[in-house]
C-alpha cells in the first residue's frame, strides 16, 4: 500500500496496536458469546452474573460484531496492510458509541427510576456492563492514536 | 455549398450536457420523445464556416449497459444512428469518474472528441487535465469547455467537424486479459459469419456485450444464422463474473492512465476512504449496520422513559381533574375517555418518535445511510431488486409516504413497482407507538431489542416479497446500483435537530388532527347508543368489534383490538389512541398498559403477534393515496391492501400458535 497516505500511519504497524486489537478482539467476543449463551443456558447466566455480565442477547450480538472488527484490526495490522488502523479506529469507534448508548440507556432508567420510582431505589452497580465499561479501554486507545484520524474526519 | 455533419453528445448526468447542447444550439431546437419510449429526445442544429451541424443531445448515463431505458437509448442511437462524432461531455472537477464511460465508447469505434467542461472549476479546484497527453494516451482529442460561459464551444465543433472529416479514425480497445480474449475472439469470428450483423454492430462490441450477459446485445442475435454457435461460445463463460472482470479491467486502464494525463486527479486516502473500508466490508457490513440500528432502537426506548413518565403523570393528573365528579357526565368522559384516552396515549410517545428520528438524522447526516444501502446492494441484488431501493426503504423508517414518492429517482418501471409495493412493510414512526406500548408493558425488561426486532422482521418480508414479485408477477433483471457516496461528517447538533423537527412534527399535528379525531370517533361509537355503558360489547364500537372477531380471533385478537386495527388504517397511531379510549384510561388516571396488562385476553405472545399484524397489516390512508398516485393503478394500490393484509394475518397467525406452543401461554 505504499505511496497512500494513512492517517496516523507511522504508527502502522506498532506492535501496541496489534496488541491492544488482539486483547479487545478477544475480551468483546468472549463477554459477547457468553451474553448470548446465558439466554439458551440458565446455568451460565447464574454464574455470570455475579461479574456483571448480563443476560442480553442482543448485547451480546454488538459486542460480537465490535470483536469481529477488532479480530479484522488484528488481522491487517499483522500483515502491515494499510486496512489494519481503518479496522482498529472503527473498532474503537464502534466501541465507545456503545458505550454511550449503554451510558445513556442505563442512566435514563436510572432516571425515571430517581424521580418518578415510588420507593424504588437505583443501584449505580447497574451501569456496570460490558458494553460500557470495555468502552473505556478504547476511549483511552482513541485518545492515543485516533487523533489524526478524527481530524481528518473532522475536515473531510 | 453547405457541409451537415451529425454529433451526437453523450456523457453522465450533471455534467453541462444540456447547458452545452443550449450554448451550441440556441433557439434552433426541437424536443420530442425518442421512439417507442417516454425518455426526451433534444435536437438541434448549430452552424460553424460552411458547416451545419446537427446536434443530438443523448440521454445522460453513468455506463452504456443495458440496464434502464436512457441506456439502451444511447447506444442504441450510437450504434444504429451512426452519428458522425461522439461528443462525450465530461465533468472535469470529477474525472475521474466519467472515464469509466469513455472506455464503453470507445468500444464502439465511433470517432470520439472529449469536452473538458467545467473546466474552470476544476482549474480553481487546482485540477490540470493535460489535453496533450490525453491525445497521446487515449487517442481521443481533448476540448476545454466551459458551457455556462460558452467558452471553447468553437473548438469544440472545429474539432469535431476535424475528427469527422479528416482525422484518421482509430480502433480502440481494452485488453480483457487471455481468456476472456480468447473468447472475444471466437465470437468475433462466429459473428462475422452473419455479415448483415457485423455490418449493423460493430462485431468486437457485441462479442463483449453478449459476453456481459446484456439481454438486450442477446435480442440482436435472435433470428441470426449465427445464433447457435454464438451461444456455444457464450456457453463457456459465467456472464456475472465476466462482466465483473471486464469492469475491473475498465478501471484499471483508467487507474493506470489517470497519473499520466492528470497528476492533481490521483487522490490519496482519507478517513473517508477508511472508514468505507470497514463500514462496506463484505463480511462485516451487514451485521455492523443491524448493531447501528440496534442502538438506535435501543436508545429510542431507553432515552425516552423519563420523558414518558413526565407525560404519563401529567395526563394523568389531567384525566383526575376532570374524572372527579365533572357534570354532565358526557362531558367529562368526552374530555376524558375522548381527548385525553385518545390523544395523550399517542403525546406520551411523542419522545420516543423524536429520539428516533433525531438518530437516524445523525446516521443520515453523517453519510452513513448511504453506506446502509451500498452493504445491502448485494442482498437486495441478489433477491432481484436494485440498492437503489433501499434509500426509499430507509426513508420508510421516518414516514412511507415521502418514501414512496421517492421511488421516483428509480428508473426501470418494474424495479420501482416492487420498491412501492414492499415500502409499507417498513415500519413508520406511526407504528412505533404500538410497539412502545406492548414491548414495554409486556416484554419490560428487552423492549428496545423487541422493537429492533420488529423492524428487522419488516425489511426481512419486505426483502422476501421483492423476491416473490420478482419470480412471479413482475419477473426481470434489477438495475446496478450506481451512487456517489457523500465524504463522512460529523454531524452537528443544530443541524441534526432542524432535521427531527422537520419530521417530527408532523405527528405533534397529527395528534391533534387526524388521531384526535380518529379517537373522537371511536369515543363516539363507544358511548352510543345512549344509555348503554361506555366501551361495553352493546356500544356500536361493541357491535362493529364483535362482527370482526371471529376474524381476528384466530391470532388471539378481542373485539377492542378488532376496532383499533380498523381504525388504525386513518393512521397507525390511532391504533393506540382508540385503545385509550376503549380502555378507558383517560377517566381514572390510569395508565394503558397497566390497563392492558390486567386485560387476561392479553399476555406476550398475543402481544408480539398484535405488533407484528400493525407492522404488516395494510398502509395506511396517506400512504395508499400516494400508492395510487405514484402507480396510477387501483389495480396496484389493492393489490398493496389486499397482499399486506394475508401477509400479516399469516406471519401474525404463525407467530400466534408457535408462540403458544413454545411458551404454553399466551
Amino acid at each position: 500500500m505504499s505511496g497512500i497516505l494513512l492517517p496516523g500511519g507511522s504508527e502502522m504497524a506498532s506492535r501496541g496496536k496489534i496488541i491492544f486489537a488482539a486483547l479487545f478482539g478477544i475480551l468483546y467476543l468472549v463477554f459477547g458469546i457468553t451474553m448470548i449463551l446465558s439466554s439458551v443456558i440458565p446455568a451460565l447466566a447464574e454464574q455470570t452474573g455475579p461479574y456483571f455480565i448480563p443476560v442480553d442477547p442482543a448485547g451480546g450480538f454488538v459486542l460480537c460484531v465490535i470483536g469481529a472488527v477488532f479480530v479484522f484490526a488484528y488481522r491487517e495490522l499483522s500483515r502491515t496492510s494499510g486496512d489494519g488502523p481503518a479496522f482498529l479506529y472503527i473498532g474503537m469507534a464502534l466501541s465507545v458509541i456503545f458505550g454511550i448508548v449503554a451510558l445513556i440507556s442505563l442512566g435514563a432508567q436510572g432516571i425515571e427510576i430517581m424521580i418518578f420510582g415510588e420507593g424504588e431505589a437505583w443501584d449505580p452497580l447497574q451501569l456496570a456492563v460490558p458494553m460500557l465499561y470495555l468502552a473505556f479501554g478504547s476511549l483511552a486507545g482513541l485518545s492515543v492514536w485516533g487523533r489524526a484520524f478524527l481530524s481528518d474526519l473532522t475536515g473531510a | 455549398m453547405t457541409k451537415k455533419i451529425r454529433i451526437a453528445l453523450a456523457g453522465n448526468p450533471n455534467v453541462g450536457k444540456s447547458t452545452i447542447f443550449n450554448a451550441l444550439t440556441g433557439s434552433r431546437q426541437h424536443v420530442g420523445n425518442w421512439p417507442g419510449v417516454t425518455v426526451e429526445k433534444k435536437s438541434g442544429f448549430a452552424r460553424l464556416g460552411e458547416y451545419e451541424i446537427e446536434v443530438i443531445d443523448l440521454p445522460g448515463t453513468y455506463s452504456l449497459t443495458a440496464y434502464s431505458v436512457d441506456e439502451v437509448v444511447a447506444r442504441d442511437y450510437i450504434i444504429d444512428e451512426k452519428p458522425d462524432v461522439v461528443v462525450h461531455v465530461v465533468d472535469a472537477t470529477n474525472f475521474e469518474r466519467n472515464l469509466y464511460l469513455t472506455t464503453q465508447l470507445m468500444e464502439f469505434g465511433v470517432p470520439l472528441v472529449i469536452a473538458l467542461n467545467m473546466s474552470d472549476m476544476a482549474e480553481k479546484n487546482g485540477t490540470a487535465i493535460n489535453r496533450v497527453m490525453m491525445k497521446k494516451f487515449f487517442e481521443i482529442p481533448a476540448v476545454r469547455t466551459v458551457g455556462s460561459k460558452g467558452e471553447g464551444l468553437d473548438e469544440l465543433l472545429r474539432t469535431a467537424i476535424n475528427e469527422a472529416e479528416t482525422s484518421p479514425h482509430h480502433e480502440h480497445a481494452i485488453g480483457y486479459g487471455d481468456r476472456i480474449e480468447t473468447l472475444i475472439s471466437e465470437l468475433v469470428a462466429v459473428l462475422g459469419n452473419d455479415p448483415a450483423l457485423s455490418a449493423r454492430y460493430p462485431p468486437r462490441w457485441l462479442a463483449i456485450r453478449l459476453l456481459e450477459g446484456d439481454d438486450n446485445a442477446r435480442e440482436k442475435i435472435e433470428g441470426s444464422p449465427v445464433r447457435d454457435a454464438a451461444l456455444a461460445v457464450l456457453a463457456k463463460s459465467d456472464p456475472e463474473e465476466t462482466e465483473a472482470v471486464m469492469a475491473d479491467r475498465r478501471y484499471e486502464v483508467i487507474t493506470a492512465l489517470l497519473p499520466q494525463v492528470c497528476t492533481t486527479c490521483v487522490r490519496t486516502m482519507n478517513s473517508s476512504d477508511l472508514i468505507d473500508r470497514v463500514i462496506t466490508n463484505r463480511w462485516l457490513g451487514i451485521p455492523i449496520f443491524l448493531a447501528l440500528m440496534w442502538g438506535a432502537f435501543e436508545l429510542t426506548f431507553a432515552a425516552a422513559t423519563p420523558f414518558m413518565a413526565a407525560i404519563e403523570l401529567a395526563m394523568g393528573y389531567c384525566a383526575e381533574l376532570v374524572g372527579s365528579g365533572m357534570e354532565p357526565a358526557w362531558l367529562g368522559s368526552f374530555l376524558g375517555d375522548g381527548i385525553i384516552g385518545g390523544m395523550g396515549s399517542i403525546l406520551i410517545f411523542i419522545p420516543n418518535i423524536f429520539i428516533l428520528l433525531f438518530l437516524l438524522s445523525i446516521l443520515e447526516d453523517s453519510g452513513y445511510l448511504a453506506r446502509a444501502a451500498f452493504v445491502m446492494d448485494r442482498l437486495m441484488y441478489s433477491i432481484g431488486l436494485p440498492g437503489k431501493s433501499f434509500i426509499p426503504m430507509l426513508i420508510g423508517f421516518g414516514c412511507n409516504v415521502p418514501a414512496i414518492m421517492a421511488t421516483r429517482t428509480i428508473e426501470d418501471p418494474k424495479d420501482r413497482l416492487i420498491t412501492i409495493l414492499i415500502n409499507p412493510f417498513m415500519s413508520c414512526g406511526a407504528r412505533l407507538p404500538v410497539y412502545v406500548l406492548f414491548a414495554g408493558a409486556f416484554f419490560p425488561a428487552n423492549a428496545g431489542t423487541v422493537v429492533f426486532v420488529l423492524y428487522v422482521l419488516g425489511i426481512a418480508v419486505a426483502i422476501g416479497s421483492a423476491w416473490l414479485f420478482r419470480k412471479t408477477i413482475l419477473p426481470g433483471k434489477p438495475a446496478p446500483f450506481l451512487m456517489e457516496m457523500p465524504p463522512y461528517r460529523l454531524p452537528t447538533l443544530v443541524t441534526s435537530i432542524m432535521h427531527m423537527w422537520d419530521r417530527g412534527s408532523m405527528y405533534i399535528r397529527k395528534a391533534g388532527g387526524v388521531i384526535l379525531f380518529g379517537a373522537l370517533i371511536v369515543w363516539g361509537l363507544a358511548s352510543l347508543p345512549y344509555g348503554v355503558e361506555y366501551g361495553s360489547a352493546e356500544s356500536f364500537a361493541g357491535l362493529i368489534g364483535h362482527v370482526l372477531e371471529p376474524l381476528v380471533a384466530p391470532l388471539g385478537f378481542d373485539w377492542k383490538i378488532a376496532v383499533a386495527l380498523l381504525f388504525g388504517f386513518v393512521a397507525k397511531e390511532v391504533v393506540v389512541g382508540s385503545l385509550g379510549v376503549l380502555y378507558g384510561t383517560g377517566d381514572d388516571g390510569g395508565t394503558l398498559s397497566s390497563a392492558l396488562l390486567a386485560d387476561p385476553h392479553l399476555g406476550p405472545v398475543t402481544a408480539f403477534a398484535l405488533m407484528a399484524f400493525v407492522l404488516l397489516y395494510l398502509p395506511c390512508l396517506a400512504a395508499l393515496a400516494v400508492i395510487k398516485k405514484e402507480t396510477g393503478s387501483w389495480k396496484w394500490t389493492g393489490f398493496s391492501v389486499v397482499y399486506g393484509l394475508v401477509v400479516a394475518y399469516t406471519i401474525a397467525f404463525i407467530i400466534a400458535h408457535v408462540g403458544y406452543f413454545v411458551t404454553g401461554g399466551i
